[in-house]
């Protein structure tokens, strides 16, 4: 069976290594960015595209709120469904901002992780 | 005819040369009624006749000297003494042509001697009465004549009553009138006046009088009012009902006649006579006074109707002369026919000039003489005045052509045709004004409220002005961050052409803050300045060069009044109200009016200040929020994700563990986070400290170089995970007297951003000295920090972060700031977009002491809660 592929777009270092370590602990195959540029490369350079993504919203370079306009732009990459990750405390208006499938709210659990990325996994 | 009527003394004159004759004529006709003059000759009867007209002649004919028929032409001659009849009394003969030369010369009888006793008296008693009945007659025409006299001459209607009651008296020879007047309102006849003997004191009888009232059917004058005629009482001693017959007796009255005094069927009062003699009722008599009382009835009542009229009229003119509205009347064809003395001051022209001109041409403005012209047209064809009888404003224009608003009520002077029209005017000007200046600070009030937007609000309250206060209109305000900066914020012009000059005037010449007056010296002062006419002074004084004087002039200030905005003691700027228009002097009340709406814009203001800042630390303080919530969430995300994966790889049943390597990167990522953590605390601790006034220091002696030396051996994994090349150059023995703690906490500060904002470049850091004073530099390549925010990263948080350097809370520079300056030092920054940012820090080696630092002065409203929430961003983008 193939792996489902999830990007992790974070820019803190240490959550993006824990959470990679954590889902291909679950049986994912798991692709990271450090910021939103570095995520639509990716996207666009490496097939297949992830099941899901799962987006931190603030990053330098490039954002969430950046990222996100421009994966809903390109026609290839729209579907992608999306977990919003955030401290703010209003992550469901950001979500509802960026038309994301849901959110996460750090400090996360991580079983919730899971079941939140298996859930909305394409 | 009544013949014992006693008053009358009848003269009878008796001419004989024969004292014995004489004598027996006396013995014949003595009697109390006649007085009898002899005379023994002629002459001595003319000579008597000359004063006195007998009521006849006895006369010998045969005389010496001047004989009887003689006598008797000479009698017949006089035009007084012709009337008198003459009986000649005759011994000659009884010859016919005798008694013909006797009639002829006047004679009405012949007695011849010896004559008849009985017919002597019968004859001279028929001429008694003949004279008797003819000074009745004369008396009481006399009487009429007198009391019409009396009526027609007096000056008032008591007097001539007064006149009336004594001619009736003197020549009736009656003892006492009385006028009762009748009280319409008590329905009492009361005493009005009275005459009497006027070489006595006032009889007991009239005392009474006077205090008593009659009503109808009562006493003599009650009854007379109630019968509406003349009450006769020949004797009032036998009354026993009367009323006054005590002091009537004392008086020894006998006879009293009352009269009633009417017109028409009205009686008005009564007419009472009394006499001493006990006097026959007298119909003739009571005729002539029934006559007297209606014509004193007819005065009255004229005087009456008169008096009402005068009075009307002096109330009228009274109030017509004094009324403190104007009074205009005017006729159909619309000409001025009253115009009273405060018409004269409002329209500021004469009555003399005004009567009988066109009302629309003298007292209405042009623009509304047609409609006044159409509406008087209008009412005289049709009787419809949507003006008449109701209180409305219009405009009212004095002499020198001024319009002024008026309050006027148009009524038609009733039962005139054609009709006259009478307005009672009143202006309202002051009135107006301060209905104008209570909706105008009414309409500044919801106008300021409306907006809590800062330049909307100056702006509005400019417009404001021009609209009703004046024709120009600036406002200045302090520059905000204190300094003796006067900032033009708002300026308005009643005539937009003008507008633009002011603006340019006003923009090429700003107040100058050391002006002596003018909105500077208000502000400075907090006091209002009023200058009631300026014509150019002001504008030459204040003028800084012949253009700014010329378009001064062009702007044409008349008046002006500069009012200071305070709002909370503090004087936030002033307001120049300018007038133009000669016509507009502004007055004490303007300066009250002016006041009043500067004190409500200075509110306005101030609120819209607090509202702004409010609103910045409101935003400032969600920003905060937001990035601090991440800032924190993300190292507790990251250690709980850490902890939670570790977790799972732990089994205590069967004894899994995670691989040495694993747990020890796990704990040192762990730790970092915790520091990560502890770091940002402290960071707003330090902050809230700062805000506080109470960030402490402990000064040491220290060597500045060993610490930077240390520090940047800290950073040395961190420059190389950056790839950051450090450039150190370091002066040896940099030793002061600092906080250690702070001065890390600068230092790390400082080479952090450096690191974070410029990664993959080099990191400069210096340290030197130069005199007492240590220089602290740390230079990067990285963006650099455009011109406009370079201050403001020290100062003021404003998010205009960028996605890529939100890191960290934002304080890092204000803390350090502060921590510098407590130490009295500066920090600075010089930068160039592209290019790069270079902090130095120049401190004292030795502060005399440490300053604590009160961001409170800088900025922001006092004691806001949200100071707390206004840290400074790190670096530009």
């Amino acid at each position: 069976m193939i792996k489902k592929k999830i990007l992790v777009i974070e820019d803190d270092e240490v959550i993006r290594d824990t959470m990679q370590e954590l889902l291909e602990a679950e049986g994912f195959s798991v692709e990271c960015a450090a910021d939103g540029d570095k995520a639509i490369q990716i996207l666009r350079m490496n097939p297949p595209l992830p099941s899901l993504i799962l987006l931190d919203m603030s990053m330098p370079v490039k954002d969430g709120f950046r990222f996100r306009e421009e994966q809903q732009l390109d026609e290839n990459l729209a579907h992608v469904p999306v977990l919003v990750m955030t401290a703010d405390g209003n992550a469901e208006t950001k979500a509802i901002q960026v038309s994301a499938t849901g959110f996460i709210k750090k400090p996360f659990n991580i079983d919730y992780i899971v079941k939140m990325v298996r859930q909305h996994c394409l | 005819m009544h013949d014992t009527t006693n008053f009358d003394i009848i003269d009878i004159l008796l001419v004989d040369d024969k004292q014995e004759n004489l004598l027996a004529l006396e013995a014949v006709l003595a009697c109390p009624e006649y007085n009898l003059i002899k005379t023994t000759s002629g002459d001595e009867a003319l000579r008597y006749l000359l004063d006195n007209t007998p009521a006849l002649i006895l006369m010998d004919v045969q005389m010496p000297d001047l004989n009887g028929f003689e006598t008797a032409s000479i009698i017949k001659g006089s035009l007084r003494t012709r009337e008198v009849p003459i009986i000649f009394i005759t011994a000659i003969n009884k010859d016919e042509q005798f008694v013909h030369q006797g009639y002829r010369h006047g004679a009405v009888d012949y007695i011849y001697k010896p004559y008849d006793v009985c017919a002597l008296k019968t004859k001279v008693g028929v001429f008694a009465d003949i004279r008797r009945q003819h000074n009745r007659i004369s008396r009481l025409v006399a009487v009429q004549w007198a009391a019409t006299q009396a009526l027609a001459e007096s000056a008032d209607v008591g007097a001539a009553i007064s006149n009336v009651l004594e001619s009736i008296c003197t020549s009736l020879k009656w003892d006492i009138g009385i006028f009762w007047r009748l009280d319409k309102h008590a329905n009492l006849l009361k005493c009005h006046s009275e005459w009497h003997e006027p070489t006595r004191d006032a009889p007991p009888f009239i005392t009474d009088s006077f205090g008593r009232r009659f009503s109808a059917g009562i006493g003599v004058p009650g009854r007379t009012w109630a019968d509406k005629k003349a009450i006769w009482t020949e004797d009032l001693l036998k009354e026993s009902n009367f009323q006054r017959l005590k002091p009537a007796s004392k008086e020894g009255i006998h006879t009293a006649v009352a009269v009633p005094v009417f017109v028409q069927d009205e009686t008005m009062g009564v007419l009472e006579f009394y006499s001493r003699n006990t006097l026959p009722d007298d119909p003739d008599l009571v005729k002539i006074m029934t006559a007297i009382g209606s014509q004193v009835g007819q005065v009255l009542k004229r005087t009456e109707a008169h008096e009402l009229v005068r009075i009307s009229e002096a109330r009228k003119a009274a109030i017509v002369e004094t009324a403190l509205d104007c009074i205009i009347s005017m006729d159909h064809e619309g000409r001025i026919i009253e115009f009273n003395p405060a018409a004269e001051a409002v329209f500021r022209r004469s009555r003399s000039e005004v009567i009988g001109k066109d009302m629309a041409e003298t007292i209405i403005p042009h623009a509304y003489r047609a409609a006044h012209r159409k509406g008087l047209k209008h009412y005289l064809a049709t009787a419809e005045g949507p003006v008449m009888d109701q209180r409305i404003e219009l405009t009212g224009m004095r002499s020198d052509h001024s319009e002024f608003p008026v309050e006027l009520a148009i009524t038609r002077v009733t039962d005139v045709d054609p009709p006259l029209f009478t307005g009672f005017l009143r202006d309202i000007t002051e009135r107006k004004k301060i209905e104008n200046r209570s909706a105008f600070l009414m309409e500044a009030s919801t106008t300021l409220s409306s907006s809590l937007n800062y330049e909307e609000t100056f702006s509005a309250i400019a417009h404001l002005a021009v609209k009703s206060l004046s024709d120009w209109c600036l406002i200045d305000l302090v520059e905000e961050g204190g300094g003796a900066q006067v900032r033009s914020v708002a300026v308005a012009h009643l005539d937009p052409s003008k507008s633009d000059l002011a603006d340019k005037l006003r923009e090429k010449y700003p107040p100058d803050w050391n002006s002596l007056t003018g909105a500077p010296n208000v502000i400075r002062t907090g006091k209002s300045e009023l200058y009631p006419d300026i014509s150019d002074v002001p504008s030459r004084a204040t003028a800084e060069n012949q253009a700014h004087l010329g378009w001064a002039r062009e702007l044409g200030p008349a008046s002006a009044m500069i009012v200071p905005l305070t709002a909370r003691t503090k004087t936030l700027g002033a307001i120049t109200f300018i007038s133009t228009r000669a016509v507009r002097c502004y007055s004490k009340d303007d300066l009250i009016v002016a006041e009043e709406l500067a004190r409500r814009a200075a509110i306005a203001i101030d609120n819209a200040k607090l509202y702004r800042d409010a609103q910045k630390a409101i935003r400032t303080r969600d920003e905060f929020f937001s990035i601090a919530s991440h800032e924190l969430k993300t190292p507790i995300t990251a250690l709980k994700m850490m902890i939670q994966v570790t977790q799972r790889s732990v089994n205590p049943e069967d004894g899994t563990v995670p691989s040495a390597a694993k747990l020890s990167k796990m704990l040192n990522t762990s730790v970092k986070q915790i520091e990560r953590l502890s770091a940002l605390v402290e960071d707003m601790l330090d902050v809230v400290k700062i805000q506080a006034g109470k960030l402490s220091f402990n000064l040491e002696e220290m060597d500045f170089s060993d610490l930077l030396k240390n520090i940047t051996e800290q950073f040395s994994d961190t420059l190389a995970t950056a790839r950051c090349p450090l450039e150190l150059k370091l002066e040896p023995g940099l030793i002061g007297t600092w906080d250690r703690n702070r001065i890390e906490q600068v230092m790390v500060n400082l080479i952090s951003n450096a690191i974070k904002y410029a990664p993959g470049s080099t990191v400069k850091v210096e340290a030197s000295h130069e005199a007492e004073t240590v220089r602290f530099l740390v230079q990067d390549f990285g963006p650099g920090i455009p011109l406009d925010q370079q201050e403001k990263i020290f100062e003021r948080f404003e998010r205009a972060v960028a996605s890529q350097n939100i890191n960290g809370l934002g304080l890092g520079l204000f803390i350090v700031k502060q921590i510098v300056e407590a130490h009295g030092g500066t920090i600075r920054v010089i930068s160039e977009v592209g290019a790069g940012s270079t902090f130095i820090v120049e401190m004292p080696m030795q502060p005399s002491n440490i300053i604590p630092q009160n961001p409170r002065g800088i900025g922001g409203p006092p004691g806001s809660q949200f100071n707390l929430f206004q840290p400074v961003r790190e670096l530009g983008t």
